[in-house]
């Protein structure tokens, strides 16, 4: 009774956005699963785009794990540890899915030695805000949308941030391995959670919240459970997994009833937003493991044994793809999911820390585009609440009204418009290229 | 994305010597460069094609039903609608040179809908002319699929009403008599038999006396439309039971569909079912036929009647709805006779509720399905025309872009956005450092 009850309770959600049918069934029992290191690495030489580096090795070196292999250039930025023991074969460049060909060292590796401690660990009682940021930039960690995490920490005074909110949501099709974690190291999670809350004796984040997909029932109790036990107090908020709640923005929509303003992020509101690999990436942390690898999903409808597999940065997709192995021919190949992942060109691209997936597919369903029909299905959908039909007409348009600017701004770029349009017609791909010209011309103006 | 998508291709070439060689054999080794595109890469699999087929199904069986109603006549009529509207569209595709699957599919649904919306007893040439006026100025002047502000067929009719209102606005009609249902023929004047208002009760009843093929009865919406102008001898006493019992058929007439009307106007059974199959489907918001029916049935139970009092008087009734005479709620009989006895099922189960000229949002087709519903009832008691529903269709598209705008969405961010926010947060900043 408690269950259908709780079930049936009303949710908080925001309007629009779709219930897609999300192939998650396909590896959401597959747990996670260590990709042998028997294949040469191209580990990038930057964690994420704009995050400067020097390169510290040269090919013949023999490096350990956890070595750093180009140190961070700014305070900003990150170093780059190598994620296994072995020879520097070159100094090249690597596709990475953000940032294009990048700097890589690539590395031959020479067998499997136990993980050394790269760190000293880190006592949990005692810990400070600057502590906490000091280990996050030492082992690695980047958080939202791959910006290195110790700087957010380092600024969350001087923003006002009193609200935590641990995001895993993952509503984006075929990717689980936000639910794997969940599900295999939830103690951990949770354990890594409260002491980030206690950090300062709770003065730092006042709100802690974990947000979990509502389908999950089982999981979603253990969690409350654990929290229950922890020390801090952890809120665990069930949301309805309607794509694109996962969304920063929408997750600050339903959690706190604020929205950021277009083209801000939750910040503004004082909340800081941290993907559950990022909070896995810090778990590791803590037990003195720097980050070097993560886990990510492998999956769509060309992989023969789709699955979660926790995957060294620098690992080259073919690598995955062997391990996988293929059912079909390839079309496409997507770092993340379906619907937001960004194409791949070849098998050389890398993994990067941001990547949550890689997915195959072997087709493309999408036609020839022909007029629009005004079902008013991308109107009623879009979770940003603006027009996509009337703002893909602008692609031709020199310059843009007020209205129009917002509205564009406000486009948190989920793809629902073109998903549903009946049409065929590449919305979103559209609102893309008007920002684009946008911000040129912004750039420009400037 | 797309901007960079030249580099992707461009620049792969270079990298084979920057990354050294890739060639490591397996399945997956002779893959280089895939496809590119940008994201989403899935779609809802839902097209245009499907809509107008789902349209095509509701509507053809819509027609079947006519056509058990109406007989030959009836098929008759779809047909050379059908066969008129194709044949316009496949001119213009040559003339023009423009060819579209979708076009023609559509220009065929239009033609059904437009048959639809016309009697069975009409010359051959009234389809042809209402289907042509239809798909070429209806559809073609406005820029083809997808270009349009009035709902093509609702246009082809209202222009065939003026062109042959002789024919159009004969105020009597034939059904089948019961036991000639499908076979029987409307068209032969001799094999039908006018019955006198106050004799009817009711067409299953007419199974009795003489054999006949069809019979014709006075339109029930003729016999509202003189009831609200005031010169129908109800007499004062009850006048709202004497017009059920002696001027109109059964109400379940009304719903089944045996009284005269448009071939799909009739029949309010099939054109619920049909459209709860769109509803299902996805491609008709339950907003539209819901909010219509509910418009239409608040503005029936509020306009006024007029009961003549014999001098040239008259006794004017608002709110006919909450009339009780007898005991016995006749007023909201009365209400359920104005809503299906004339185009207004029709036009808000399938003209309406078309995908080129209804509102964007939900909130907008409930808007604009409650207008059509008032409209109608309105102008079909009161207005000059006597295509009341298909007149209210097309003044409801006209305001369709002003209703747009008025229920365009809030922008994700804006209101009580973070500006407001951080403009509180300010001060206190400043005090702390
Ligand atoms: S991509 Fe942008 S415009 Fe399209 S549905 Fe998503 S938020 Fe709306
Ligand atoms: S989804 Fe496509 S066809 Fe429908 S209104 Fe939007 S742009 Fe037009």
């Amino acid at each position: 009774m408690d269950r259908l009850v709780w079930k049936l309770r009303q949710r908080r959600t925001f309007q629009g956005g779709l219930f897609l049918p999300d192939e998650k069934a396909l590896t959401a029992r597959k747990p996670i699963e260590q990709l042998p290191t028997d294949a040469p690495l191209d580990v990038p030489a930057q964690l994420s785009p704009g995050l400067p580096t020097r390169i510290l090795v040269h090919a013949g070196q023999i490096v350990a794990m956890g070595e750093i292999l180009a140190e961070a250039a700014s305070d900003e930025s990150l170093s780059v540890r190598s994620p296994v023991d072995g020879r520097i074969v070159e100094i090249g460049r690597a596709w990475t899915a953000r940032g294009g060909f990048a700097p890589s060292i690539r590395i031959e590796p020479a067998g499997a030695r136990e993980p050394r401690r790269a760190l000293a660990p880190l006592a949990s009682g005692g810990s400070t805000l600057r502590d906490v940021a000091e280990l996050a930039r030492s082992a690695g960690v980047v958080g939202l949308d791959g910006a290195p995490l110790h700087v957010s920490l380092g600024t969350a005074r001087d923003d006002r941030i009193d609200t935590l909110i641990v995001n895993a949501m993952e509503t984006e099709p075929n990717l689980t391995c936000d639910l794997r974690l969940l599900v295999e190291r939830s103690a951990d999670l949770v354990a890594t959670i409260d002491w980030l809350a206690g950090i300062e004796s709770g003065e730092v984040f006042r709100n802690v919240i974990l947000a979990v997909a509502l389908r999950h029932g089982r999981i979603v109790r253990q969690l409350h459970r654990r929290a229950a036990a922890a020390s801090r107090r952890i809120r665990v908020v069930a949301l309805e997994d309607k794509y694109p709640q996962c969304h920063p923005s929408l997750i600050c929509k339903v959690l706190l009833g604020r929205e950021p303003g277009p083209g801000s992020d939750a910040r503004e509101l004082g909340a800081l937003i941290v993907p559950l690999a990022t909070l896995a990436a810090l778990a590791e942390a803590c037990e003195g493991r720097p980050c070097v690898s993560r886990v990510l999903t492998v999956s769509g409808d060309a992989v023969e044994q789709p699955g979660n597999l926790n995957v060294p940065f620098g690992t080259p997709i073919q690598r995955l793809i062997e391990h996988v192995g293929l059912r079909r021919r390839p079309l496409v190949a997507l770092a993340g999911g379906p619907m937001t992942g960004i194409p791949l060109p070849d098998v050389r691209a890398v993994t990067t820390p941001d990547m949550a997936g890689l997915t195959l597919l072997s087709r493309l369903p999408r036609g020839a585009p022909i007029a629009c029909v005004r079902c008013g299905w991308c109107v009623e959908d879009c979770p940003a609440g603006i027009d996509p039909r009337a703002l893909s007409q602008l692609e031709l348009k020199e310059d843009f009204s007020d209205s129009e600017r917002y509205s564009l701004a406000a486009c948190i770029e989920c793809g629902i418009c073109t998903y549903v349009c009946p049409s065929q017609l590449p919305l979103a791909e559209a609102i893309r290229q008007c920002r684009g010209r946008l911000e040129e011309s912004a750039a420009g103006s400037a | 994305m797309s901007r960079t998508a030249g580099r992707i291709s461009g620049g792969f070439s270079v990298s084979d010597t920057v990354l050294g060689s890739a060639d490591r054999g397996g399945e997956a080794g002779r893959l280089t460069l895939w496809a590119e595109g940008t994201s989403p890469h899935i779609h809802s699999q839902h097209s245009d094609r499907q809509i107008v087929s789902a349209w095509t199904l509701a509507a053809g069986l819509v027609a079947c039903c006519g056509v058990v109603l109406f007989g030959f006549a009836a098929l008759r009529v779809i047909v050379l609608a059908v066969a008129s509207a194709s044949a316009c569209e496949g001119l213009l595709s040559l003339v023009t040179l423009e060819r579209s699957g979708i076009g023609a599919r559509y220009a065929a649904l239009t033609g059904l809908l437009v048959g639809l919306t016309l009697p069975a007893t009409v010359p051959w040439y009234v389809p042809c002319v209402a289907a042509f006026a239809a798909v070429v100025p209806a559809t073609w002047m406005f820029g083809g699929f997808g270009h349009c502000l009035w709902q093509p067929a609702v246009v082809g009719r209202v222009l065939a009403q003026f062109l042959f209102a002789g024919t159009l606005s004969a105020t009597s009609g034939p059904v089948l008599s019961p036991g000639r249902l499908l076979v029987g023929s409307v068209t032969e004047p001799a094999s039908i038999e006018m019955i006198a208002p106050g004799q009817y009760r009711g067409w299953a009843e007419t199974t009795r006396g003489p054999r006949t093929e069809a019979f014709a009865i006075d339109r029930p919406i003729w016999t509202a439309r003189r009831l609200a102008s005031g010169d129908l001898p109800v007499g004062s006493t009850a006048p709202l039971t004497t017009l059920t019992r002696d001027f109109l058929p059964p109400w379940e007439d009304t719903v089944v569909g045996s009284v005269p009307g448009g071939i799909g106007e009739t029949c309010t059974i099939a054109l619920i079912v049909v459209g709860l199959y769109l509803v299902y489907r996805g491609y008709l918001r339950w907003q539209i036929p819901i909010f219509g029916v509910a418009a239409a049935a608040i503005a029936a139970a509020i306009l006024p009647i007029r009961v003549p009092l014999g001098n040239g008087q008259f006794d004017v009734r608002w709110l006919p709805g909450s009339i009780v005479e007898r005991e016995w709620p006749v007023g909201a009989l009365y209400v359920l006779f104005c809503l299906t006895s004339g185009g207004l099922m029709l036009g808000l189960f399938l003209l309406a509720g078309d995908v080129l000229s209804r509102p964007l949002t939900a909130r907008g087709q409930a808007l604009f399905a409650a207008g059509i519903g008032a409209l109608t009832i309105a102008m079909q008691s009161f207005g000059p025309v006597d295509t009341a529903a298909y007149w209210a269709i097309l003044i409801m598209n006209t305001f369709v872009p002003l209703i747009d705008r008025m229920t365009r969405r809030r922008p994700l961010g804006s209101g009580y956005a973070g500006r407001t926010t951080r403009l509180t947060r300010e001060p206190s900043r400043q005090v702390t450092s």
